[in-house]
C-alpha cells in the first residue's frame, strides 16, 4: 500500500476518533449541565435533569461507538508515514496552543463574575458552578496538553524528543515564572483584602496556562523556521 | 568568560550521503525539526543524540561535531 494511501486511511480513522471524542466531551458537559441541576439555587424544574442525562448517555454512546470502530493501520504507526502523520498533528497542536488563552480570555469574564459574587457572600448559582468547572477542566486539561501527555506511543517519539521536551521545559518555566510570583502577591493581596485576592486568582491560574502556551506556540514556530530562542 | 559553542557539519554530511533532513530524522528516530535546529546550531543536543547521529553517518561523532572557541 503506497504512504498517500496510508496516510490518507489513518487521517479518516484519526477524524473518526476525534468526532468521538467531541461527542463525548459534548456528553460530559450535558451530564454536567444535568448534575448542577441538583444544587439547591437552581431553577425550580427538576426535570431538566433527566433531558441532560438522556443527551449525554447518547453523545457519549455515539462517541464511544465511533473511537472503537475507528482503526488506524498498523504500518501508518511507523516510519516515515508515522513521522508524516506526526509532523501533521504538531501543526494542528500549534494551532491549539494559540487557542487556549483565547478561550481562557472568553471564560474568564464569567468565572471572575461568579467568583466575585460568591466572595461578596451570595450563594452560588447552578450555571456560574457550570462555568467554573468548564474553566478548571479546560485549564487543566491545557496543562496537560502543554506538558505533552496523551500523547499515542507512535507520535511521542517525534513529538516528545530532545528538542520537544526542551521547548515544553521552556514553556512551563514560564508557567511558573508567573504563578510564583503571582501566588505571593496573591496571598499579601488576602492579608489586605481577601475579596480581591479570591477574584484575582482566576485571572492567575489562566496567566499560569495561556502564558506557556503562547511560549510553546512561538517557540515551536521558530524551531520550524530554524531559529529558536536563546 | 565565555563557553565553547557546539559547531557541526551534519548539513555537509548529509549532502555527500544525499539524505533529506526528514530521512535522517527517520535514521535517528527524531523529529525534523529537531534535525532542523540542530544542523542550524541554535539546538545543543545530548551527548546521546550526537552519537546516534554519528551513527546514522557511520562516521565518529568528532567528524560531526566540534567546538568553536569563543574570539578574543
Amino acid at each position: 500500500m503506497s504512504d498517500e494511501l496510508l496516510l490518507a486511511q489513518a487521517r479518516r480513522a484519526e477524524g473518526r476518533h476525534k468526532i468521538g471524542m467531541i461527542l463525548i466531551l459534548c456528553g460530559a458537559i450535558a451530564a454536567l449541565a444535568g448534575a448542577t441541576e441538583w444544587i439547591p439555587t437552581a431553577p425550580t424544574d427538576k426535570h431538566l435533569w433527566q433531558i441532560c442525562a438522556a443527551v449525554a448517555a447518547v453523545t457519549i454512546a455515539a462517541g464511544l461507538a465511533l473511537r472503537l470502530t475507528a482503526r488506524v493501520p498498523a504500518e501508518a504507526k511507523r516510519g516515515r508515514v508515522a513521522m508524516m502523520r506526526a509532523e501533521q498533528s504538531q501543526a494542528k497542536r500549534q494551532v491549539a496552543y494559540l487557542l487556549m488563552p483565547l478561550s481562557l480570555c472568553l471564560m474568564l469574564p464569567g468565572v471572575v463574575g461568579a467568583t466575585s459574587r460568591v466572595a461578596g457572600g451570595a450563594t452560588i448559582e447552578h450555571t456560574e458552578l457550570f462555568t467554573v468547572i468548564c474553566f478548571i477542566a479546560f485549564l487543566l486539561a491545557f496543562a496537560l496538553l502543554i506538558a505533552g501527555r496523551g500523547l499515542d506511543r507512535w507520535a511521542a517519539s517525534v513529538l516528545n524528543d530532545e528538542l520537544g521536551r526542551e521547548l515544553r521545559a521552556k514553556a512551563l518555566q514560564l508557567g511558573y515564572a508567573i504563578l510564583l510570583p503571582g501566588l505571593a502577591a496573591l496571598f499579601v493581596v488576602g492579608l489586605v483584602n481577601r475579596d480581591l485576592a479570591v477574584e484575582l486568582t482566576p485571572v492567575l491560574a489562566a496567566l499560569g496556562v495561556g502564558g506557556p502556551a503562547l511560549r510553546l506556540y512561538r517557540l515551536e514556530r521558530a524551531a520550524g523556521a530554524g531559529a529558536i530562542e536563546a | 568568560m565565555t563557553s565553547p559553542r557546539l559547531g557541526n557539519r551534519i548539513r555537509l554530511a548529509r549532502e555527500e550521503t544525499g539524505l533529506t533532513q526528514a530521512e535522517l530524522a527517520l535514521r535517528v528516530g527524531v523529529s525534523r525539526k529537531t534535525i532542523n535546529t540542530v544542523e542550524n546550531a541554535v539546538f545543543t543536543p545530548s551527548t546521546t543524540l550526537a552519537l546516534s547521529i554519528a551513527r546514522a553517518f557511520e562516521r565518529p561523532v568528532e567528524a560531526l561535531f566540534f567546538l568553536i572557541e569563543p574570539e578574543g
